[in-house]
């Protein structure tokens, strides 16, 4: 076949242009540490890169719920363990005064209308700004000085995966006035320290340990969840690292594999350089006198 | 005369003849580098025997013509193969540009703004009556709604761009037809006196060959030598001694349409009959695959904006209406219906308050159970008629993207490839070798010592001749 000179140097310059392409994708590829720097390095690849990303981001969403209803339910539990220990108090009172002695009234008196007070305080905790105890009406301060509850039926809920809902109690109702009303208790058992009607204390005995009896019914369930939560957050967790596994191996380059890559190219660069510079020098003129 | 004259003359005739041929390869060798230029040589015959005795005896050589060496089916082929080289790198350079609309390899996109706006949702699920988490989710809102904003500009910018750039090739197209059809001119004339026109064929064909690679073109030449060239359908850009120009129209669109003038001034519109070339991938990259992504774009915005609305009106949120004295409900989340119009709606920006997280009046402010049905939103197989979620559409969006860039470049490396093979083999039949010009070069000048040697001996013999007496 003839070849001439503009053949010859086209195919020099086509070589060194292809070479000098693939060198600088190499580069690109160990500067960015990605396989895929643009959708069409991998359109399939970047598909999967882009999904695994918003798995990725959804599983962060939910541990992050999953923590907000743990921290509550520890809120909830320690509050509660602080209820049934002065309900306990209370029914102690009212055991020691269901005697016909009236030694120490005052006193008594004096104690039961603090456990009032207190358990008034606890039911009426805030978390993070909220009531925890008043059902949906959470800017609404669940009991009145009275007794009367003012929230309602409602609960707590997170999402703790795809379709699967947690609900934390969160109904003061239930909670302090479900079996017997724990304010009522404590207000009769003033009433009948005040008159000295030791039928009024004793019965009020029962009436506490009933309380009591609903309040570790509460914790109990609560302490459920809190497990449910927990198998639920180490599953995600192990998923997170899953996902972030396929993520790695779809998205980022193999670093020893790029490094010997780029080797093998500079020197294939280098080879190119020198062929080219080899051919298109000598012509007939120099060898013509 | 076969006498000592007639030995001049064959002499002198040589002479000329190999000077000629020098000046040919002189001609060669001055052009090794013009592009599209044919070798030329000096065809030698000898000139007309005359009879004498002892028979016929020779007069010497002449040039009869100049001839360009070329492959006359070669030209076609190339032109064929230029239209679709500049048809792919057009839509390769087109699709990189819009590549880089899609590419979220940086981990900020589109993607990333969805998943942005479904958490706040849910962190808003986790305390329905927080002010902070209200807050946050106006603004993931309002970046997503800026995003599809951004990326539907981007794409529309794009197919303006290439509004002009379509524009300025019919320019160029126009300007090549004008001067193909001077050549036409030119070339008939010369060849109906007799003599070939090698340059001005040699310049013709470099003319065809670019705009080939604007525009698919068929060539046909007449007995005068002259090309008529004509496009798509039949439609004819050069038919001597008429050049057609090309111009734009603007479509339903806003966009140009290509039309083409005929003599009498009717414009025929042949943007859809256009087959390859430039001109056809600025078209497809303009009207096929940013539209394409524009519509899809705009469907899943729409999506978004619909079953978000829809969600939120029925839902209650925290502000209470001075008209009915109970929580706002039917308020709009976003306004507008395409990726280009999609925001928040002013009054939610105004007070997030109205951010409608509860299911019903009664249970504001604890309830979230709208705010977990919106959230779970991205869950749902709502795109594609209930076979896809969001993201996954929009991922297969962005991978689609891809694949199409991935085929476009793969095409037009073949196509480079053959247009490659292609003008190797017509540089093998036409291309100057400096080599072989030398080697003439060296064969010429001999020719013509021989020649001038001759002459010294004749004028001996006339010497001798006139001596003798």
């Amino acid at each position: 076949m003839r070849v001439t000179n503009s053949m010859m140097t086209a195919t020099v310059k086509r070589n060194l242009f292809r070479q000098a392409e693939n060198l600088a994708r190499k580069q690109e590829t160990m500067s960015s540490g990605l396989r895929i720097n643009r959708p069409s390095d991998d359109p399939l690849g970047y598909g999967k890169v882009l999904d695994y990303r918003k798995t990725l981001t959804s599983l962060d969403q939910y541990d992050r719920n999953i923590q907000n209803a743990k921290n509550r339910i520890e809120f909830i539990e320690t509050t509660l363990e602080g209820v049934e220990d002065l309900i306990v108090d209370a029914k102690n009172w009212a055991v020691n005064q269901s005697g016909s002695d009236s030694m120490d009234r005052e006193a008594a008196i004096t104690s039961v209308q603090n456990i009032r007070d207190q358990v008034l305080q606890l039911s009426n905790s805030k978390m993070g700004g909220v009531y925890v105890f008043s059902g949906f009406q959470t800017l609404t301060p669940p009991f009145a000085s009275g007794g009367t509850y003012n929230g309602d039926n409602g609960y707590y809920s997170v999402m703790s995966a795809d379709n699967m809902e947690i609900q934390v109690e969160a109904d003061g109702s239930r909670i302090f006035q479900g079996a017997e009303d724990v304010f009522d208790a404590l207000d009769q058992l003033i009433v009948g320290l005040q008159t000295d009607d030791t039928t009024l204390i004793h019965d009020q005995i029962d009436r506490f340990e009933q309380a009591q009896g609903q309040i570790q019914m509460v914790r109990a369930e609560s302490g459920a969840k809190y497990q449910q939560l927990e198998l639920v957050e180490q599953q995600t967790a192990k998923l997170k690292l899953t996902f972030e596994e396929m993520l790695d191996n779809t998205e980022k380059a193999n670093i020893e594999e790029t490094i010997i890559d780029f080797n093998n190219q500079e020197l294939a660069y280098e080879m190119s350089l020198n062929a080219a510079a080899k051919i298109i020098q000598p012509t007939l003129m120099n060898f013509l006198n | 005369m076969p006498d000592i004259y007639g030995i001049l003359s064959t002499a002198s005739r040589s002479l000329l003849t190999q000077q000629k041929a020098i000046d040919v390869t002189g001609q060669n060798i001055a052009n090794v580098n013009t592009p599209g230029y044919s070798r030329q040589r000096v065809v030698m015959e000898p000139s007309a025997p005359i009879n004498f005795e002892p028979g016929q005896m020779g007069t010497g050589v002449k040039a009869a013509e100049i001839q360009r060496i070329y492959d006359g089916f070669i030209g076609g082929q190339i032109n064929g193969e230029n239209a679709k080289l500049g048809q792919w790198e057009a839509t390769e350079s087109g699709l990189s540009r819009i590549e880089l609309i899609f590419n979220e390899s940086s981990g900020v996109g589109l993607e990333q703004a969805m998943g942005a706006f479904w958490s706040a949702w849910q962190d808003l699920a986790n305390n329905p009556a927080g002010y902070p988490e209200r807050t946050v989710l106006r603004s993931a809102s309002e970046t997503l709604a800026r995003t599809f904003n951004t990326m539907s500009e981007n794409l529309q910018q794009i197919q303006m761009d290439y509004d002009n750039t379509i524009a300025g090739t019919l320019d160029e197209i126009n300007g090549l037809t004008g001067r193909i059809v001077d050549l036409n001119e030119k070339i008939s004339q010369v060849e109906i006196a007799g003599q070939n026109s090698n340059d001005y064929r040699d310049q013709r064909d470099q003319l065809l060959k670019e705009l080939s690679g604007l525009i698919e073109i068929d060539t046909y030449e007449n007995e005068q030598g002259q090309v008529t060239v004509l496009t798509g359908n039949g439609t004819a850009l050069v038919q001597s001694p008429y050049a057609y120009e090309l111009s734009t129209q603007v479509n339903a669109n806003g966009l140009q349409n290509v039309v083409w003038t005929d003599r009498s001034g009717t414009t025929i519109d042949i943007t859809a009959d256009i087959g390859g070339g430039e001109l056809k991938g600025w078209l497809d990259v303009r009207d096929g695959y940013a539209q394409g992504y524009l519509d899809e774009l705009d469907a899943l915005a729409n999506a978004i904006i619909g079953e978000v609305n829809t969600m939120h009106q029925s839902g209650y949120g925290m502000t209470i209406d001075p008209a009915t004295g109970l929580p706002t409900t039917g308020q709009a989340f976003f306004t507008g219906s395409t990726a280009a119009t999609m925001a928040l709606d002013p009054a939610v920006a105004a007070d997030v308050n109205l951010i409608a997280a509860a299911a019903t009046a009664a249970t504001v402010p604890g309830d979230n159970r709208n705010a977990v049905a919106i959230a779970e939103l991205q869950n749902q197989l709502i795109m594609n008629s209930g076979s896809t979620t969001f993201d996954n559409y929009y991922s297969a969006l962005a991978s689609s993207v891809g694949n199409d860039v991935s085929n476009a470049s793969a095409n037009q490396e073949y196509e480079s490839a053959m247009m490659t093979h292609l003008e190797n083999y017509r540089e093998s039949v036409s291309g100057v070798s400096l080599d072989e010009e030398m080697v003439n070069l060296v064969k010429f000048q001999h020719a013509y010592e021989a020649a001038a040697k001759l002459i010294t001996t004749v004028d001996d013999m006339l010497n001798t001749v006139l001596n003798m007496v």
